[in-house]
């Protein structure tokens, strides 16, 4: 199982609330194991404060974990200095979050080719990726628009652009839908799977809606910071 | 778009804001220019004025004071004084009474004054070319005058025009013809008007008085002495006198410039500092609203040190923009200021008032770095932040 894509280990991952003689250490993770394979599609659902948040910011380098092992594509993440960190996070991960988190004063396309800002592609190729990436989450048409011209579903649709625009190893998301109508929710989890099954993107989501999991190949429960179940479902479920 | 459009972005995302900022920096920017051109300008009157071999007696009361007519004959006897010429002042009012048309005029000596000013060269007004035969026909003339060039090309004058003056010293309105020009060259200034003191005199039934003496010595080093000597000469006479030279007379103020450097100084860095102040309020605000936005950058893949740069990028232009735009104002708005001023008592020594090209090479950067000191720490608090309580900060 050593070529899992993400391969985590005993990973701990403790806060410290308060200061001073009031701190008190929030376990937020204990000692959980994890892996997910390439072109893996895994929903990770839980209650509220269980710690799936924490984990994907773990995992997408945002955060460093207090103990354990975390390697990405056979690298050890927890290694690296702040300024490898970022520079591995432009290259290899894509994040969603779930206030889309678009620059305001930047047009669609621009917020898409921020990330493209960080590497050494010409002002052609960028405009060619920004266009591909636009093209799939279906906005091609809206390269113009400024977030605030655009409803959230479209918005959540450029942040995947912007979040797959770099080609990255994994795509992670923190409940995409969670701010999000039913119809718009409908399609950005339709967009999520086919950027799994078309393209075979390796995708982590966290989400509280059981419907939202369903669309995900795989299931992961947490609760308190532990992994209480892992459903791979048949490929004919869906 | 790359990273300097994203600036610009940046800067026109809150015009308003944008400026406000730009029009406090410009306006202080502007204040400080005019402070220092000002100075500037003042410290260099007394060199462009000349006449470092000169004195002026005067009554030690005030330049109003009347000295006795003797007194002339004695400064003239004063050991290293090579030659001295009384002066009248006569206060006259040419047309009606305009700051445009206001010039100085003195009651001279036609035989005395070269001695005293050689660098006054008589010249034809029309050819401009030396005449020397003029200048006799001047002195030769009673109601004769000799004005400077630039008078004659500023009212149009033709040698042998009559002017009229009505003195506001004196009950007496005088007719001058037109007998001879000059040009001071580098030193003095071409703008005054001399006439016979003694036409001066007659009319007010011979009172024989001057109102001053001026005096040249055989030396700028003799000058103490000289002065020394003639004061000390009318000490504790009925009519005591100060002598000074020209070029203090003229910018009586040499010492009070230096006051007048801390003063502008002070005023500068206090402008200077309220500005960091203000700006550095408008900045964290600025880099408080963008701190979910720094931190999705940050989570994007941009390094810290990529964003310090961006941010402080933003904020130099901002100071740029702002001081440039300062400068170009005090810079476009010196000869209105000129203008505006002419119409005051200090009007002559604002003449040729301008904001130049070494104010600009000061405070330009004064106003990037002002901007930068104001950014760098709100700009460094919001960068550091951890990404998640960043991003979860508002958004
Ligand atoms: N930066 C932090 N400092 C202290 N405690 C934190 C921090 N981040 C998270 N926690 C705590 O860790 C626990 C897990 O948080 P996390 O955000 O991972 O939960 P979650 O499963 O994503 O919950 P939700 O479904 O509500 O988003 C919570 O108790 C939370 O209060
Ligand atoms: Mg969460």
């Amino acid at each position: 199982m050593s070529d899992a894509l993400v391969q985590i280990r005993s990973l701990e991952k403790t806060y410290t609330r308060g200061s001073g003689r009031d701190a008190q250490a929030v376990h937020v993770l204990q000692g959980l194991s994890l892996q997910v394979h390439k072109g893996d599609f895994v929903a990770l659902m839980g209650p509220s404060g269980s710690g799936k948040t924490t984990l994907l910011n773990l995992i997408a380098g945002i955060d460093r974990p207090t103990a354990g092992e975390l390697m990405v594509d056979g690298l050890d993440i927890t290694r690296l200095s702040e300024s490898e960190l970022a520079r591995w996070r432009a290259s290899s991960v894509g994040f969603i979050f779930q206030l889309y988190n678009l620059i305001p004063v930047l047009t669609a396309a621009e917020n898409v080719e921020l990330p493209l800002l960080l590497t050494k592609l010409g002002k052609r190729e960028r405009r060619e990726h920004v266009q591909t990436a636009l093209s799939v989450v279906g906005l091609a048409d809206r390269m113009g628009h400024y977030p605030r011209q655009l409803s959230g579903g479209q918005e959540q649709r450029v942040a995947i652009a912007r979040a797959i625009v770099t080609d990255p190893l994994l795509l992670l998301a923190d409940e995409p839908t969670g701010d999000l109508d039913k119809a718009s929710g409908e399609e950005i989890l339709e967009l999520l799977s086919r950027l799994n099954r078309e393209f075979g993107k390796t995708i982590l989501m966290v989400t509280h809606d059981p419907h939202a999991a369903e669309r995900a190949k795989r299931l992961v429960r947490l609760e308190k910071g532990v992994l209480v179940s892992d459903d791979v479902k048949a490929p004919a479920s869906r | 778009m790359n990273l300097a459009g994203l600036l610009v972005r940046n800067l026109t995302r809150n015009r308003r804001r944008t400026m406000l900022t730009l029009l406090s920096l410009a306006s202080s920017v502007f204040l400080v220019a005019n402070l220092e051109a000002a100075l500037i300008h003042l410290e260099r009157l007394p060199r462009r004025v000349g006449g470092e071999e000169r004195l002026i007696v005067h009554g030690k009361a005030s330049l109003r004071d009347r000295l006795p007519r003797s007194y002339l004959d004695r400064i003239r006897n004063v050991p290293e004084v090579t030659a001295a010429v009384p002066l009248m002042w006569f206060g006259g009012i040419y047309k009606r009474l305009a700051p445009e048309n206001r010039f100085a005029q003195y009651g001279i000596e036609a035989a005395s004054l070269r001695a005293v000013i050689p660098e006054l060269e008589p010249i034809d007004p029309a050819t401009r070319s030396a005449a020397p035969q003029l200048f006799e026909e001047f002195a030769a003339d009673r109601s004769g005058a000799l004005a400077g060039i630039e008078l004659f090309e500023k009212f149009g004058w033709k040698l042998g025009d009559r002017i009229m003056l009505s003195s506001i010293l004196y009950p007496v309105d005088l007719g001058f013809t037109l007998r001879c020009s000059y040009d001071a060259g580098s030193g003095m200034d071409s703008r005054a008007f001399y006439f016979h003191w003694e036409y001066l005199e007659e009319s007010l039934g011979n009172p024989g008085f001057v109102n001053g003496v001026m005096v040249r010595g055989e030396s700028p080093q003799a000058l103490p002495d000289i002065i020394d000597r003639i004061d000390g000469m009318f000490a504790n006479s009925a009519t005591e006198t100060h002598t000074e030279t020209e070029t203090a007379l003229r910018a009586g103020f040499i010492q009070m410039l230096g006051n007048l450097q801390f003063l502008v100084n002070a005023i500068g860095t206090a402008v200077g500092f309220a500005m960091l102040m203000v700006s550095a309020n408008t900045m964290a605000m600025a880099a408080r609203e963008r701190t979910s936005e720094i931190a999705v950058m940050k989570a994007i893949g941009f390094a810290p040190s990529k964003l310090l740069q961006l941010l402080l990028s933003e904020a130099a232009v901002l100071g740029f923009l702002g001081s440039l735009l300062g400068m170009l104002c005090a810079a476009g708005l010196a000869p209105l200021m000129e203008l505006m001023l002419a119409h005051t008592n200090v009007g002559p020594l604002f003449a040729g008032y301008r904001v130049g090209a070494e104010i600009a090479l000061m405070l330009i950067p004064a106003g990037i770095a002002i901007a930068l000191l104001a950014a760098i720490l709100p700009v460094w608090n919001v960068i550091r932040r951890p990404i998640l309580t960043a991003i979860a900060h508002g958004v």
